[in-house]
């Protein structure tokens, strides 16, 4: 009985910690940058505070929580899928397939060079689409079950092969085009449109209420396939599930801002060694520390080096990796 | 009515030569079915197919009279349990952890356990003599304290039907012992029905009411130990290397060892 009110409110606790975290982190992200803005002025009024404030920033923040959630979460429920604590949202494919889609509307002409269009998502949407359909399709047996190893096969191979088209798009693409494509893979969350964190939105929100429905599930399923069927879990469909649930969720912030690595590793693991591995209250608090994580990793690299922007794709590797190494070794030497 | 019932089942691993070849057997309330026989005979392949993991090309499994593969996963949990030879947590999940996700399917809608739930794993954690290390770390376990532990996951299925693939393959005698005592009492006590493989015969002859004993995918007898372990099945099956003892009415099985063989 006491245990039951363990669950429930380490789940409690996480969503008001990581809701102050996020709050802190959205607030910094809001007011902090290389121009200094008086909040007053800019809640006001139409001046550059405003401006600075509500069409740079706001929109910003909320596309960089978004992804940094959705990158976590997914993160989470493909290392449970795959039983494998090095996975991320990237490993199978998903990536690649949204990356390939980018640079052949870039290649196309499908993209003006600095007004933007909606015609780089899309594709980019469309070829992580493709992505996880071939990734699907490769790693289903003959009989029903999908087998996650030939899933891990299937995503790695594709990968390569995606990257290897990627480089012959590179070849045929003249300077400003190839330069376009590298900068989209370096991963960018400059936007100035509302509207994109509202229709990523839509799509985050669904991946992980499809993927929290299945955290007990998940729970039941690390002890592997065998024992998950033998308790109950029809597992073949819980794969599913979890597959297209973590491949929406990916999907949706990476044709946005491009590919961002690191968040879907590092967050997961940080996570757990606070929360424990109960996936019913792993899922949201990594959902609100990778938002409140990447909220920072933008800030850094709009400040940093200031008025030029960092890639932020670049400051969460050079962040996440030596911190999840040091935190790794800490827990060992422990 | 027999608990669980296998009726002339064949199976195959892919294009290989059939692992199981007509086995047919039956197990009732309360009895404890020990399936021994040498490596490569089937035993766990059985297991798996009776806990409805695998299903057989040809030949069916029914449950209480009903068709074990064609239960849903989760109606099929609260009768049957099963308990592999191996259990490797990949995440940190404590021994409490493990046992609740034997409730799943008395719940497969919830995210969360209920008071019963965990009323249920609280008992099943004192049969086991695990109360005092429910928030211990699963994989800081003792080898002996990890089989209890999955074993209490089990039993907080509240199955009809206990298959267990090598129980006590990891443990020391004493070990051993002790958890086929437990079962026995849960035989007794509650009319579990129990039928695991073991490799171990003294082990076997020991603790279960009949053997049954596979042989290259057929099942060679079935009956009590002292008839089905006889001097000449075990010299036809294991060779000259083993030796059966009968030691004040219980049977035991000894290697025939260095010494036997210089003599």
């Amino acid at each position: 009985m006491l245990d039951m009110d363990k669950t429930r409110r380490k789940l409690v606790l996480a969503c008001i910690l990581g809701g102050l975290w996020l709050l802190a982190c959205g607030l910094s992200g809001l007011l902090i940058g290389s121009t200094s803005i008086d909040i007053v002025r800019a809640l006001n009024g139409s001046g550059p505070d405003a401006q600075i404030l509500l069409v740079a920033r706001l929109p910003r923040v909320l596309l960089a929580a978004l992804t940094g959630g959705a990158l976590a979460s997914a993160g989470v429920g493909f290392q449970a899928l795959l039983r494998n604590p090095l996975a991320t949202p990237f490993t199978l494919g998903v990536s690649s397939g949204a990356s390939l889609g980018a640079a052949s509307a870039i290649l196309l002409g499908l993209d003006t060079a600095l007004l933007g269009s909606a015609a780089v998502p899309l594709f980019a949407l469309a070829g992580a689409g493709l992505a996880v359909a071939v990734v699907y399709m490769l790693a289903r047996r003959r009989g029903s079950l999908l087998s996650t190893n030939t899933l891990l096969l299937a995503g790695v191979c594709l990968a390569f092969f995606f990257g290897a088209v990627m480089l012959f798009l590179h070849y045929l693409a003249d300077f400003g085009n190839s330069y376009r494509m590298i900068r989209w893979l370096m991963g960018s969350l400059d936007i100035t449109d509302i509207m994109v964190p509202l229709k990523v939105f839509v799509l985050t929100i669904i991946g992980f209420i499809l993927l929290y429905s299945n955290s007990r599930r998940l729970n039941v399923m690390s002890a592997g396939e065998e024992v998950a069927q033998s308790r109950g879990i029809d597992v073949d469909k819980v794969q599913r599930r979890i597959y297209f649930s973590g491949s929406l969720l990916t999907a949706s912030v990476v044709a946005a801002t491009g590919p961002i690595g690191f968040v879907g590793l590092v967050v997961p693991h940080v996570v757990r060694m606070f929360t424990g591995p109960d996936h019913r209250v792993l899922l949201p608090a990594s959902f609100f520390a990778g938002a409140g994580f990447l909220i920072l990793c933008d800030l850094l690299a709009r400040v940093l080096i200031a008025p030029t922007e960092i890639p932020v794709g670049v400051i969460t590797a050079i962040l996440g990796g030596p911190f999840l190494v040091w935190l790794l070794r800490r827990q060992v030497e422990n | 009515m027999p608990s669980i019932e296998c009726r002339e089942i064949y199976f195959s691993y892919r294009r290989s030569d059939p692992v199981l070849k007509g086995v047919s057997l039956s197990a009732s309330p309360g009895e404890m079915l020990g399936i021994v026989g040498p490596n490569g005979a089937g035993k766990s392949t059985l297991i798996r197919i009776m806990a409805g993991l695998l299903k057989p090309q040809n030949g069916s499994v029914l449950l209480e009279g009903l068709m074990l593969h064609g239960l849903a996963s989760d109606d099929r949990a609260r009768r049957i349990a099963y308990v592999p030879q191996d259990y490797h947590l990949v995440f940190p999940f404590t021994v409490m952890d493990v046992v609740l996700s034997g409730r799943y399917a008395h719940g497969a809608l919830k995210i969360f356990e209920t008071r019963e739930d965990r009323v249920i794993a609280g008992r099943v954690l004192k049969w086991t003599g695990l109360e005092n290390l429910a928030d211990r770390k699963f994989e800081d376990l003792s080898g002996g304290e990890r089989q209890r532990a999955v074993l209490a996951a089990a039993l907080a299925q509240e199955p009809e039907l206990m298959l267990l693939d090598e129980p006590t393959s990891s443990l020391d005698v004493n070990h051993a012992d002790n958890l086929m005592a437990l079962l026995d009492r849960l035989c007794s006590d509650q009319g579990l029905t129990v039928i695991m493989a073991v490799h171990d015969l003294s082990l076997a002859s020991a603790w279960c009411n009949r053997l049954g004993f596979l042989d290259q995918g057929r099942m060679n007898a079935l009956g009590e130990p002292a008839r089905v372990l006889s001097f000449d099945r075990l010299k036809s099956v294991y060779g000259d290397s083993v030796k059966r003892l009968d030691l004040d009415g219980r049977i035991v099985i000894a290697p025939r060892g260095k010494r036997n063989t210089n003599a």
